[in-house]
């Protein structure tokens, strides 16, 4: 076994519709180690929860599809598992939090009964222990355990979403995939969200991919990042190279587009033009229109992963083996 | 505080059998035909005419035979049958069950058969099996249920000779023992109903089944029999409750024309005849019950909305 916990190979999903094919994700490759809390950082359609359905198998098929790619975990290939041999995995060893704590909660079942269920599918438990252990589960979370009995609409977004992490975490997973935990949340809430979260990770020892479009969620919890841009994961480091040495044109613009509260500041400095159209992305590199450093090579050869300094990765032509 | 919501929507019903009444009244008083000769027949005097026309109340004002007719109602005096004397709520007792008992029937069937086929098809959707109950669920919503009862008749009682063409009369009463008076006549009532609620879980199921606490499930391992039944099916049984309790008070109306076919003696061929007699109380006294029935059916169908959501539940408190 490799000491990689994930080992995401050259993904890629494309989804086949009438209109023609969404390149989703798109040879997108990195890893995770056990206890390791991975950013998925882009912007919305960069294909970041499409990844992360497509670790979970969970991929609306049709129209999706995992056209390439190798999804390893625990030295199996995801892939290939049968769908029967997937639903072991889901909720016990790989668990997921969702974007919108308001819609992923089932309206007609009280909480406690829907911790107790991931309990009931995974562990070895009678009816009343998970039912049991699901009280503990919402105690962790913050969450008094008489409010078990309730359901999803008596409690407000933070506390759903606290319930979502208690569904996740129930099972004791080896990783936790957070969709934009906290993007539907308001912001005291999102630190309380975030610090709970961190918390939990610590006590379960657990591997996370937390995706989102907030660096400072970045900065705040993870050890390593992934740029993500048209479905491919155009820079890849430790959280603190990526933030004092970023190489990708794509991530210096993100960074620089942070206003700086020190300085007085007249305008915010965006990236110039807008993402790609999944359905219809520019040849070679996907960000050359929108790059300053660009060249006519640029839209023609699709840049390679290239490792930059150890464990620093940049998908750029600027930083091609013998390049600039 | 259960208590007075069920309070404050049975007030609200007031208002509506009013205007039930009302119209219905209006629509007899100003209708051509004369009871009074109904029941003198072809042969009699004007005077001997206008005399009963006179004893029978006919020739008051419109809001003197109105304001007595609602006075009768609230001491539950519906007024005498003009054709056999009879006070319509002796008649109406004898009636009522059996036409209760059909559209219950009814009902039942169209759920044992609907919500099945529906799930099937939103599970299976764009498969021969969906297109299959799609095409069976437009056509018995299209099919009117008088052509239906005649065509099941001809088959089933006159060629086949596998059924009994009666379905509940004089001698033939409700008791299970009947059962197969029964058929013909629930399918006959029952088929629309099946394709409407057939329709209506299909395409409440296709919604659920892309929420985001469904895709919850999956990511918990959940399996798809467990999906269906534990997570979806209950969020998608909230429409179909409205639809197969407006369906119970179609059923109920829609049973005059099936009860004429198979000789039924319910409401519904009761109210036949009372038209067709230019019965008034007995109209009338039907318009209501119908109305009241309808009512009712509501209201148990919001209460048992409480059962199955618990949003609602929480409203009620």
């Amino acid at each position: 076994m490799s000491e990689y916990l994930l080992d995401v190979k050259n993904l890629s999903i494309y989804f086949f519709i009438q209109e023609g094919t969404v390149h989703a994700v798109n040879d997108l490759t990195f890893t995770l180690k056990p206890g390791e809390t991975i950013g998925l950082v882009g912007e919305t359609g960069a294909g970041k929860t499409t990844t992360a359905l497509g670790i979970m198998s969970l991929v609306q098929s049709p129209p999706g599809m995992v056209v390439d790619g190798q999804i390893v975990f625990e030295g199996r290939d995801l892939l290939k598992l049968s769908e029967a041999e997937m639903r072991k995995v889901r909720g016990s060893k790989i668990s997921m939090i969702f974007q919108d704590p308001m819609t992923s909660l089932n309206p007609v079942i009280p909480v406690g009964d829907q911790i107790a269920e991931v309990l009931l599918l995974h562990e070895n438990l009678s009816a009343a222990d998970a039912r049991i252990k699901a009280t503990e589960m919402l105690t962790k979370v913050g969450i008094r355990p008489e409010r078990a009995k309730e359901y999803p609409h008596q409690f407000s977004g933070g506390m759903r979403q606290r319930v979502g992490i208690a569904i996740a975490l129930a099972c004791n997973p080896l990783l936790l995939i957070a969709d934009e935990p906290t993007t539907a949340l308001d912001v005291t809430i999102q630190a309380q969200v975030l610090e709970l979260m961190k918390a939990l990770k610590v006590e379960f020892n657990t591997s996370l991919i937390m995706i989102t479009h907030d660096l400072g969620i970045v900065a705040e919890i993870c050890d390593k990042v992934a740029i993500m841009y048209a479905g491919s994961a155009v820079e890849t480091a430790d959280k603190y190279e990526l933030f004092r040495n970023p190489k990708h044109p794509y991530t210096i613009g993100l960074l620089n587009s942070i206003p700086d509260i020190e300085k007085d500041e007249e305008s915010l400095k965006p990236i110039k033009g807008l993402m790609p159209d999944p359905m219809n992305l520019p040849g070679g590199c996907p960000f050359h229109p929108r790059c300053d450093h660009a060249t006519s090579r640029c839209a023609e050869v699709v840049p390679p992963r290239v490792e930059v300094a150890k464990g620093h990765f940049v998908k750029c032509l600027l930083f091609e083996e013998g390049g600039a | 505080m259960v208590h007075k919501f069920i309070l404050r929507r049975l007030l609200m019903m007031i208002p509506v059998l009013l205007g039930v009444v009302l119209v219905t009244f209006t629509l007899l008083y100003i209708s051509p035909g004369c009871p009074a000769r109904n029941r003198l027949g072809e042969q009699a005097t004007p005077e001997a005419i206008i005399q009963l026309r006179a004893e029978m109340g006919l020739e008051d004002p419109f809001i003197v035979q109105f304001g007595r007719y609602i006075a009768g109602v609230v001491t539950l005096d519906f007024g005498n049958s003009f054709r056999t004397d009879q006070p319509f709520f002796d008649e109406i007792l004898i009636r009522f069950p059996t036409t209760l008992h059909l559209a219950g029937m009814a009902v039942v069937l169209s759920l044992l058969i609907g919500i099945p086929l529906g799930i099937i098809s939103a599970m299976k959707q764009y498969s021969w099996a969906d297109a299959g109950a799609t095409f069976l669920g437009l056509l018995f919503v299209s099919i009117p249920n008088f052509w239906l009862g005649m065509i099941l008749l001809l088959i089933f009682a006159v060629e086949l000779g596998v059924l009994p063409s009666l379905g509940w009369s004089a001698g033939v009463g409700t008791e299970f023992s009947n059962w197969h008076h029964w058929i013909l006549p629930t399918i006959t009532i029952g088929a629309s109903a099946a394709a409407i609620i057939m329709r209506m879980t299909r395409s409440s199921m296709l919604e659920v089944v892309r929420q985001d606490y469904i895709r919850t499930a999956r990511a918990k391992g959940q399996t798809p029999f467990k999906i269906i039944f534990k997570h979806s099916l209950k969020n998608a049984l909230i429409p179909v409750t409205t639809v197969a309790g407006l369906q119970f008070g179609f059923l109920l109306g829609g049973a005059i024309l099936t009860e004429t076919i198979f000789s039924i003696n319910g409401v519904g061929r009761f109210m036949m005849q009372a038209i067709l007699n230019r019965d008034s109380p007995v109209v009338l006294g039907v318009a209501l019950l119908l109305a009241f029935t309808f009512s009712i059916v509501n209201l148990l169908v919001d209460i048992l909305y409480a059962f199955i959501d618990p949003r609602i539940r929480s409203q009620y408190r």
